[in-house]
């Protein structure tokens, strides 16, 4: 709410108080209609990043790669419901800020690229999904490919841990072992709810006790983080919480891409 | 969207509201939250804002 109209409402004789957590908590579980629209968004932006891993090629910029799948976003109805950023790096290992896509930086034989894909399809639900991406040479660099040791580990505890009844707690527990056992910091949340707003409750994270129900839906991406700052892995999956345990609804294999790989159907 | 499936959105944020005691709720969207136009427009229960909307009284 803008402070305009924070203001003016609190003037009056409203009793102002926060909700946002009850708020998302409520629509938290997602309907039949809301799930065909989450796996219509999810479909869109798995498309999406088989499009950046068709335009990715050494020599060219980060802009040039991410430019189509904006194309394709658009053309599919997201609209200007659209979070596209990068994460690169040298000698095989990816520097952990967010990046706009550079139309001057090209990419290097060496360099690790995570493209972070986040959007909305026609039916308003944002979804996350993407991965790392090596371009030959050094990379990915020793702590990349260690970290990728630990997201295997984690997409296989998710599939156990994001059953309903579990806490937001003890899934961030299952989930971030393999990354704290291997002394890396998690530099983001391990996981959020995701709807009709990027981000919403529970977290998935240390303290928060809320129970996980039937047909949650979560966006999963831990950001591991090296000891000196300078090589991370940050790969986004979007996850329903199915009665049986979680299911990544992508479908993309848990690995590092190197560009040579095509879709499962081709 | 089904009207149905609008209502059954809204029913769950008014029992939610209900069991809190509160009589509305005003949902401020954003650039990221809504798919029309940024704004400060106000809408009815079953109706849909530009960038925020009431979601109408519980009683």
């Amino acid at each position: 709410m803008t402070v305009r109209d924070y203001q003016a409402l609190a003037a009056g004789e409203l009793e102002l108080v926060p909700y946002d957590v009850e708020f998302d908590l409520a629509r938290s579980v997602k309907s039949d209609k809301e799930l065909a629209s989450v796996r219509e968004s999810v479909r869109i932006n798995a498309e999406g990043f088989w499009i950046f891993l068709d335009a990715f090629a050494v020599g060219r910029s980060e802009a040039e790669l991410l430019g189509p799948c904006e194309d394709y976003f658009v053309d599919e109805g997201c609209g200007r419901q659209t979070m596209d950023m990068v994460l690169v790096g040298e000698n095989g290992e990816a520097e952990p800020e967010f990046r706009i896509a550079s139309r001057d930086r090209r990419i290097r034989e060496g360099d690790l690229v995570l493209p972070s894909l986040e959007i909305a399809g026609p039916g308003g639900h944002w979804v996350e999904v993407s991965r790392a991406i090596a371009a030959g040479g050094a990379a990915p660099g020793p702590e990349a490919r260690r970290m990728l040791e630990a997201y295997e580990e984690y997409y296989e505890a998710a599939r156990s841990a994001l059953h309903p009844g579990a806490s937001a707690h003890d899934v961030h527990r299952s989930v971030s072992n393999g990354f704290s056992d291997r002394g890396y910091e998690l530099g983001h949340v391990t996981g959020h709810s995701i709807g009709m707003t990027m981000i919403e409750f529970p977290k998935i994270g240390e303290g928060v006790e809320t129970e996980l129900a039937a047909n949650m839906v979560f966006s999963m991406h831990p950001h591991a983080i090296s000891v000196d700052g300078h090589a991370c892995l940050y790969m986004q999956d979007t996850w329903l919480v199915a009665e049986n345990g979680g299911e990544p609804l992508a479908g993309l294999p848990m690995r590092i891409f190197d560009g040579a790989e095509s879709r499962p159907d081709d | 969207m089904s009207p149905a499936e609008v209502e059954g959105r809204y029913a769950n944020v008014r029992e939610a509201l209900v069991r809190d005691g509160l009589d509305a709720v005003i949902v401020s969207g954003s650039e990221y939250s809504t798919r029309r136009a940024r704004g400060s427009a106000t809408a009815p229960a079953t109706g849909a804002g530009n960038g925020s909307a009431s979601m109408g009284s519980t009683t």
